[in-house]
């Protein structure tokens, strides 16, 4: 009897999930699908009112984005920036949380230093960055962005690395220091491989930022080496926003983010829960 | 003994440490400190050699400015229904996706989506989702019935704050999904079969159960989210510019205006300062509330 009412409860409930979850996936799913409907429709079809669902697809878009924008070389831009200011900032942050996480150094201080510099807002170093670039001869340089991101994402890494090092029991690496390998030695050989899974997180979150930013981007960049967020919003300030060819750019910036996320989405929620959680 | 095996492990920590201080010194904290230097000037890019020192007048004016205010409260309306409602959500849609029902898999998938896309491709689809000539909104709403003819969304100043805040909610509640789902994974089953055993309902489940269990979860989120909705830039500059009638011009964009439209960089370098200290505020209160709550 009570076992009735209890699948009857659940069969309601499973009726009811299932259409919460299906709203939730068409919230998340109809502004993308949208977008991607767009990219490949002409720019008369675009334009409808009321909007067609069915139509002939078309590449244009993506040929205009590519032959007038230069979205190559944008997409070289975002790309280079992103992998080379991940590359360096990686091991930096690694070695600090690490660090952090094992000696505690400067005990809460430096802790609270590390998620002070993460929270500053960007527009307060932007400024003073602009001013020293244009002496370096940094300013509308790849070079000058990559340092710019590697800089400013570091305390975000620092903090995640360290969540991620202070999981490694500490008997793993004493016991190595005990077998006569110098700190230095047992951090690469014993520590290093154990939170890699960590590392490799970090590395994708780094990525992902760096392909988001704007602020900086904007800023401290030229039309040869603008990323694809400045791209974008150009695109749409344009005179007459060209809805079709603004699409397909959209698409286009998504595409390594959603690949990257299908692939690695165990390390992502890793990374993000672990530095969210510690 | 140890005295000494301590010293030695400090100062090696240190020197791992090393890398990362100097990098924050040179592009952190020597930017930092040159935006306060700025800040304490009259300097507009129009005379860059007439550079006059004049104490904290850049502080003052904004104090006394009403546009100051009325953006600092845009961005509190901004952060404080963008957290509060991408906190509900966050949590509602975890619980959901926690239950073992066919299909939650793919939508733990699915719900990454939309905080991976860049904030500017987000501000991007919504500007035009809200088209007033072409928009999909429109064309959903009127296929449906519900307009008889298409609005304009983002022209009343205040209405369009509302829309910028529904785009940012789609954008960064998927963020506080995956912190709590982190969290929630962690709590045993054997909590809520025994809660159930015990004839807890669902309602007395998550408010006795779930809830204090999520609590250092929700703190994490909460500071995260409302530093981030506080220094908000990007999703304003690409769908309304600050704009209608400086409807959604939030602080940080006001600051952005200063020093790269206006050129007055003293200014400029001032606002950003100030908001800031309004972070440097809020990351200290939730820092104790954290470290109180949560064993480190």
């Amino acid at each position: 009897m009570k076992s009735k009412t209890f699948n009857a409860e659940s069969r309601h409930w499973n009726i009811a999930a299932h259409i919460i979850l299906i709203t939730f996936s068409l919230i998340i799913l109809l502004p993308l699908l949208w977008t991607i409907r767009t990219s490949f429709a002409t720019e008369v079809i675009a334009y409808e009112i009321p909007p067609r669902l069915i139509f002939h697809p078309t590449l244009k878009n993506y040929v205009l984005l590519f032959k007038e924008n230069g979205f190559a070389l944008k997409f070289y831009n975002s790309f280079v920036v992103a992998f080379v200011s991940t590359l360096i900032s990686i091991p930096i942050a690694s070695l600090g949380g690490y660090a952090l996480a094992r000696y505690k150094p400067g005990g809460k201080v430096s802790r609270f230093l590390i998620i002070g510099t993460q929270m500053l807002p960007p527009i307060v170093l932007i400024l003073p960055l602009f001013a020293i670039f244009s002496t370096a001869h940094l300013l509308n340089t790849r070079t000058g962005l990559t340092f710019s991101y590697m800089a400013f994402n570091l305390p975000f890494l620092v903090w995640i690395l360290m969540g991620f090092f202070e999981g490694v029991p500490k008997e793993l690496e004493e016991a190595s220091l005990i077998d006569g390998a110098s700190r230095l030695t047992s951090f690469f050989k014993v520590i290093f491989p154990i939170a890699a899974p960590g590392i490799m997180s970090a590395g994708v979150l780094s990525f992902i930022m760096c392909w988001n930013e704007f602020l900086f981007a904007l800023v401290l960049t030229g039309a040869e080496t603008s990323t694809i967020p400045v791209a974008l919003a150009a695109l749409q300030t344009q005179r007459g926003v060209l809805i079709g060819k603004l699409s397909a750019g959209v698409v286009i910036a998504n595409l390594p983010i959603v690949a990257i996320s299908f692939f690695i989405q165990k390390y992502l929620v890793r990374g993000l829960s672990f530095g969210a959680i510690k | 003994m140890w005295k000494v095996f301590r010293k030695e492990e400090v100062k090696f920590a240190y020197w791992l440490l090393i890398p990362t201080l100097v990098v924050l010194i040179l592009i952190i904290a020597y930017p930092i400190v040159d935006t306060f230097y700025l800040s304490l000037h009259r300097y507009y890019l129009t005379r860059p050699h007439f550079r006059p020192f004049i104490g904290f007048k850049n502080y003052l004016y904004f104090l006394q400015d009403e546009e100051f205010w009325a953006s600092i409260k845009r961005t509190l309306y901004f952060m404080s229904v963008s957290v509060a409602l991408e906190l509900v959500f966050g949590i509602l849609i975890a619980l959901l996706l926690m239950q073992k029902v066919k299909g939650m898999g793919l939508l733990k998938t699915l719900i990454i989506l939309p905080w991976a896309v860049p904030t500017i491709v987000n501000g991007a689809i919504w500007k035009w989702i809200y088209n007033a000539d072409y928009g999909a909104l429109n064309g959903l709403l009127y296929r449906l019935g519900i307009i008889s003819k298409y609005k304009a969304w983002l022209a009343d100043p205040f209405t369009a704050l509302n829309f910028v805040i529904i785009a940012d909610i789609w954008h960064t509640t998927p963020f506080v999904i995956i912190v709590m789902l982190a969290a929630l994974t962690t709590v045993p089953d054997s909590l809520y079969e025994a809660a159930k055993i015990d004839g807890a309902g669902a309602v007395r489940r998550f408010f006795s159960v779930t809830l204090p269990l999520l609590t250092p979860a929700i703190l994490v989120a909460l500071v995260i989210r409302t530093v981030e909705a506080f220094r908000v830039f990007d999703i304003i500059y690409v769908i309304t510019r600050g704009g209608p009638a400086n409807g959604t011009q939030v602080i940080a964009y006001q600051a952005y205006l200063e020093t790269f439209s206006y050129l007055h960089l003293g200014k400029g370098s001032a606002l950003s300062f100030i908001i800031s200290i309004f972070i440097m505020v809020l990351a200290v209160i939730y820092i104790k509330l954290l470290y109180n709550k949560v064993e480190y």
